[in-house]
C-alpha cells in the first residue's frame, strides 16, 4: 500500500513538474538588493523564503532595493520594473511587488494580476509603514517581516478559491537510535584488496628475473589460445632479436589502481626484464567496465623509447583497433610497431595517416586560396551606397540632455567543475610512471 | 515630347581673338587655347538669389523634365538639341563650350560650385594607380588614349544640413566569470541605458542626377567643402554640365538614412564601460533641415569588357577613383590554384616535419 501511495505521489509531482516550471520565471532572482542593504547571507536567506513563497502560494514576491530611481516615482518605476522583468505568477502574471527606495527611506507595495489586486490594490499603508519604520533599525527584519506578512495575507485571502492540496503524510520506522552509554564502538579497520601477485610488503621486495613466467597474460580472455599462442612466439622473437624483455597483459580488473600503475608493478612484481634494470616493456589492455583502456611502456634501457612522437604514434594506431574491438590485430600491428621502434628508433605512420595529412593540406589551401580570392575579388570593387554620416557630424555638436543608467537585474549562472575520478592512464595520456617498488617507467595510453 | 527653340545660351569667346574659353582647373582661371591669354571667373561663396526648394515647388508644376529644347549657339547660330538636365555642353558644329542659362539662373542658380582640380591629363595616371595591386585585372583594360579624352561633369548635389534630436534606450550588460568553490560562476549584470541628445550634421551630399549611379556618387566622397565657390557659369565652359533632375524631397531619405545610422552610434557611443550594449529604443529624429543646390566636379568612365559595361567616376577635386573592375577569369583561376597548390604542399610539408 505504502508502495503504491509513494507511486502515485512521484508521478503526481512527475506531471505537476514540467507545467510549473513554466508558471514562473525561475531564473530571476525575487530578491533584487541593488544597494547591498542586507548581508550576503540574509539575502540569500530572505531570497530562499520568497522563492519558496512563489512556489507554495503560486504568487510572485518580487523585491527591489535601490538608492535611486531617477525622475520616476516608485509607482512608475515599479510598473516598469515588474513588467521589464516579467515578474507574475500563471497567465495572469499574479504577485506583489515591493520597492524600498534608500536615499529617501521611502517603500512602495504594488498589487499585479488579479489575485494581486484583489488582495493589494486598495491601501497599503500599513504594509508600506511596516517598512519604512524598520528599515532604518534593521533593513533585515524590514524585509524578513514584510515577506512573513504578505505571504499570510495571500494565503489566508488570495488561496481561498485555490483550496490547499492535502498531501498523506506518509511515516517511515526510525531506526533506534545507541544511546550514549552503551560502551566503545569498535571501528573496523577496513584492508584493501590486492591482486594475488602483489608482495605483501613491497617495501623489502627484492628484484628477480623469472625467465620462465609467461609473456602473454590474458587474464581478461579476450585472445583465443591460437592468437595467445602466436603473441606468446611474437614476444619470443622480439625478445631474442633485441635482448630485453616483452611482456603482454590483460585484466578486467585493477584494484582500484590506475592502469599504469597497475601495469608497472605487474611487470617488476612478477620478474619481468632483463639485466640489472629489469630492461623491457609492457602493454596492458584494461577490460575493467567503466575503466576500459591500455596502457604501454618500457624501463630500462627502454624507457627513452617510450616517448614523445613515437609513444603518441603507438598508442594512436592501438586506440583504432581498440575502439573497433579488433583486439588481435591491434596488438599483432603494436608488437610490429614496436619492433621498427627497437629497429630504428622511429615508430611508421599509419598507412591512412598520409592521405590525413594530405586531406588537412588540402582543406587548409583551399580555405587560405578562397580567402585571398575573396580579398583579391574585394579589391576589384570600390562602390557601395554609403550607410554612414559620420564624417559630417559638426565637431562638438553632439549634446547629451539626459544620460541615465539604471541596473535592473542579475542573472547567476553555476556550473559544477569537473574533478578527475582516477588519475593515471586516461585519454592521451603520456608520462613517466614509478612502480611501487621504485623502477620508473615512460608510456602511454588511452582509454576507450 | 515637345520642342522649344530658345536662346538662352552663353557662349565663352576670347575677347581678344574670338577663340573658344575654357575653365583651366590648374590656372584657375578661363584660358584661351588660341592666344593663351587668361581671365578671371567666380568669386568665394556668399548668399545671393540663389536656389530656394520652397520657392521653386511653387513653379515646378510648370517643370517638364522629359522636354527636348532646342538652343541657339551664339558663336555660330547653329541650332543644339538638349535634354531638360543638359546645363552645359558643346556646340557640335563650332565646338564652342556653351553654357544653357535657363537650367542654372534665376530661381535656379545654384547656391555653389566646387570647380574641377583634376584635368583630364592626371587621369591616366590615377587610373594607372588605381589599377596596382588589382592582381585580377584583365591584361588589356587600360588604354590611355581613351581616358584622356574623357570630359568632367559638373554633377548636381543636395547638401543637407540638419539638427538630430531625441533619445535610446540601450540594455548594457556587464559580464563577470569567477570560481565559488567547486563550481563556476557566470554573472551577468543588466542595466538599462537611457541617453537623450541632439547633434549637428553639416553638408551631407546626395546627387540629385538619375544618370549618376547612387552608390558610384556616395563612393566619390568626400569633397572638401571649403573650396565651396559662389556659382559662376564660367566654371562650366569646356565641361559638361547638368542640372538635377531628383528633387531634394526625394533625396532626403538617403540623407536621413545616413544621418540616423550616424546619429544612432554617436549615441551608443556614450554608453561605455559595458561588455555588450543592445538597441531597445531609437527614437532619433530630424528635428530641422536646411538644403542647398550645389555642382560637384565629376569625370565618368565607361569601358567595356567581355560585353559589360564598366563605369567608374573620379572625385574632379580630390582625384579619388572608385568603380568596379573586371575580374579576369583566368587570372583568377591561376592565382586560385596557384595558392591552392603553394599552401597545400607548404602546409603539408610543415605537418610532416611536425609530426616527424
Amino acid at each position: 500500500m505504502k508502495k503504491k501511495l509513494l507511486f502515485f505521489l512521484g508521478c503526481a509531482l512527475l506531471l505537476a513538474l514540467p507545467c510549473r516550471a513554466a508558471e514562473y520565471n525561475e531564473e530571476l532572482w525575487r530578491l533584487n538588493d541593488y544597494v547591498e542593504l542586507l548581508t550576503e547571507d540574509e539575502q540569500y536567506e530572505l531570497e530562499d523564503i520568497a522563492y519558496g513563497a512563489v512556489e507554495e502560494l503560486r504568487f510572485d514576491f518580487p523585491i527591489c532595493i535601490n538608492d535611486n530611481y531617477g525622475e520616476d516615482t516608485l509607482e512608475e518605476f515599479g510598473e516598469w520594473f515588474y513588467e521589464r522583468n516579467a515578474y507574475g505568477y500563471g497567465d495572469n502574471r499574479d504577485g506583489v511587488l515591493l520597492i524600498v527606495a534608500t536615499d529617501t527611506g521611502e517603500a512602495e507595495v504594488l498589487g499585479f494580476g488579479p489575485r494581486g489586486e484583489e488582495i493589494f490594490g486598495g491601501e497599503t499603508d500599513s504594509l508600506r509603514a511596516l517598512v519604512q519604520e524598520k528599515l532604518a533599525a534593521s533593513p533585515y527584519d524590514a524585509i524578513s517581516d514584510y515577506i512573513t506578512l504578505v505571504t499570510d495575507l495571500v494565503r489566508a485571502i488570495g488561496m481561498r478559491e485555490i483550496p490547499p492540496v492535502t498531501i498523506p503524510l506518509v511515516t517511515v520506522p526510525s531506526e533506534p537510535v545507541p544511546s550514549a552509554d552503551v560502551g566503545a564502538v569498535e571501528i573496523p579497520v577496513q584492508t584493501r584488496e590486492m591482486p594475488d601477485w602483489y608482495p605483501e610488503d613491497p617495501a623489502s621486495f627484492v628484484d628477480f628475473h623469472d625467465d620462465s613466467a609467461p609473456r602473454v597474460v590474458d587474464r581478461a580472455d579476450i585472445f583465443s589460445d591460437r592468437e595467445e599462442r602466436a603473441f606468446a612466439a611474437q614476444l619470443q622473437a622480439l625478445r631474442d632479436k633485441h635482448g630485453v624483455d616483452f611482456v603482454l597483459l590483460t585484466d578486467d580488473y585493477t584494484y582500484d589502481f590506475p592502469r599504469d600503475v597497475y601495469a608497472a608493478d605487474y611487470y617488476i612484481y612478477n620478474g619481468y626484464g632483463t639485466g640489472d634494470d629489469s630492461s623491457g616493456m609492457i602493454l596492458f589492455i584494461c577490460m575493467e567496465p567503466g575503466y576500459r583502456g591500455f596502457w604501454d611502456g618500457g624501463t630500462g634501457s627502454c624507457e627513452s623509447l617510450f616517448t614523445g612522437k613515437n609513444q603518441d604514434r603507438l598508442d594512436d594506431q592501438l586506440y583504432d583497433y581498440m575502439v573497433d574491438g579488433e583486439y588481435a590485430a591491434g596488438v599483432e600491428n603494436y608488437f610490429n610497431n614496436v619492433d621498427k621502434l627497437f629497429s630504428t628508433g622511429r615508430v611508421p605512420r599509419a598507412s591512412g595517416e598520409y592521405a590525413k595529412l594530405g586531406g588537412i593540406a588540402g582543406v587548409i589551401g583551399l580555405i587560405v586560396s578562397a580567402i585571398s580570392q575573396a580579398f583579391l575579388r574585394s579589391g576589384m570593387k570600390t562602390v557601395s551606397v554609403a550607410r554612414s554620416a559620420e564624417s559630417y557630424l559638426e565637431p562638438g555638436s553632439l549634446k547629451l540632455t539626459h544620460s541615465r543608467d539604471i541596473f535592473l537585474h542579475r542573472s547567476v549562472t553555476r556550473t559544477r567543475r569537473k574533478t578527475e575520478s582516477r588519475s593515471g592512464g586516461g585519454g592521451g595520456s603520456s608520462g613517466h610512471t614509478s612502480s611501487s617498488s621504485g623502477h620508473s617507467f615512460s608510456g602511454g595510453g588511452r582509454s576507450f | 515630347m515637345g520642342v522649344r527653340i530658345i536662346d538662352n545660351v552663353q557662349t565663352y569667346k576670347c575677347p581678344s581673338c574670338g577663340g573658344p574659353l575654357r575653365f583651366d582647373p590648374n590656372a584657375g582661371k578661363l584660358v584661351c587655347d588660341n592666344c593663351g591669354n587668361q581671365y578671371d571667373a567666380g568669386r568665394e561663396l556668399e548668399e545671393t538669389d540663389h536656389f530656394d526648394w520652397g520657392a521653386y515647388k511653387q513653379q515646378l508644376s510648370n517643370e517638364h523634365m522629359d522636354d527636348l529644347k532646342v538652343y541657339v549657339c551664339t558663336a555660330c547660330g547653329a541650332e543644339i538639341e538638349a535634354d531638360a538636365a543638359t546645363a552645359a555642353t558643346h556646340c557640335p558644329y563650332c565646338d564652342n563650350n556653351v553654357v544653357l542659362s535657363d537650367k542654372l539662373s534665376g530661381g535656379l542658380k545654384p547656391n555653389g560650385i566646387i570647380p574641377f582640380r583634376i584635368t583630364p591629363k592626371q587621369l591616366p595616371d590615377i587610373v594607372q594607380k588605381f589599377y596596382k595591386g588589382k592582381h585580377l585585372l584583365p591584361g588589356k583594360f587600360f588604354q590611355r588614349s581613351k581616358l584622356e579624352s574623357i570630359q568632367g561633369v559638373y554633377v548636381p548635389f543636395w547638401l543637407y544640413d540638419c539638427t538630430a534630436g531625441g533619445g535610446m534606450d540601450f540594455t548594457g550588460r556587464v559580464e563577470r566569470q569567477y570560481r565559488e568553490g567547486d563550481y563556476d560562476v557566470h554573472e551577468t549584470r543588466y542595466y538599462r541605458l537611457e541617453r537623450d541628445g541632439q547633434m549637428r550634421f553639416v553638408h551631407i551630399p546626395v546627387d540629385g542626377s538619375e544618370r549618376m549611379d547612387d552608390d558610384l556618387m556616395d563612393s566619390i566622397e568626400p569633397f572638401d567643402f571649403s573650396e565651396l565657390r559662389d556659382f559662376d557659369s564660367a566654371y562650366l565652359a569646356g565641361y559638361l554640365a547638368e542640372r538635377f533632375e531628383e528633387d531634394p524631397d526625394d533625396c532626403l531619405p538617403r540623407a536621413s538614412t545616413r544621418l540616423l545610422n550616424s546619429a544612432s552610434e554617436a549615441l551608443r557611443a556614450t554608453c561605455s564601460g559595458y561588455s555588450s550594449v543592445s538597441l531597445e529604443r531609437n527614437g532619433m529624429q530630424i528635428a530641422s533641415a536646411d538644403v542647398k543646390y550645389v555642382l560637384l566636379p565629376v569625370y565618368v568612365l565607361n569601358c567595356a569588357y567581355g560585353g559589360k559595361n564598366y563605369r567608374f567616376a573620379v572625385n574632379g577635386q580630390t582625384g579619388k577613383l572608385v568603380g568596379e573592375l573586371p575580374v579576369s577569369r583566368g587570372k583568377s583561376m591561376a592565382y586560385f590554384f596557384g595558392i591552392l597548390a603553394g599552401v597545400g604542399a607548404a602546409v603539408f610539408a610543415v605537418l610532416q616535419g611536425v609530426l616527424g
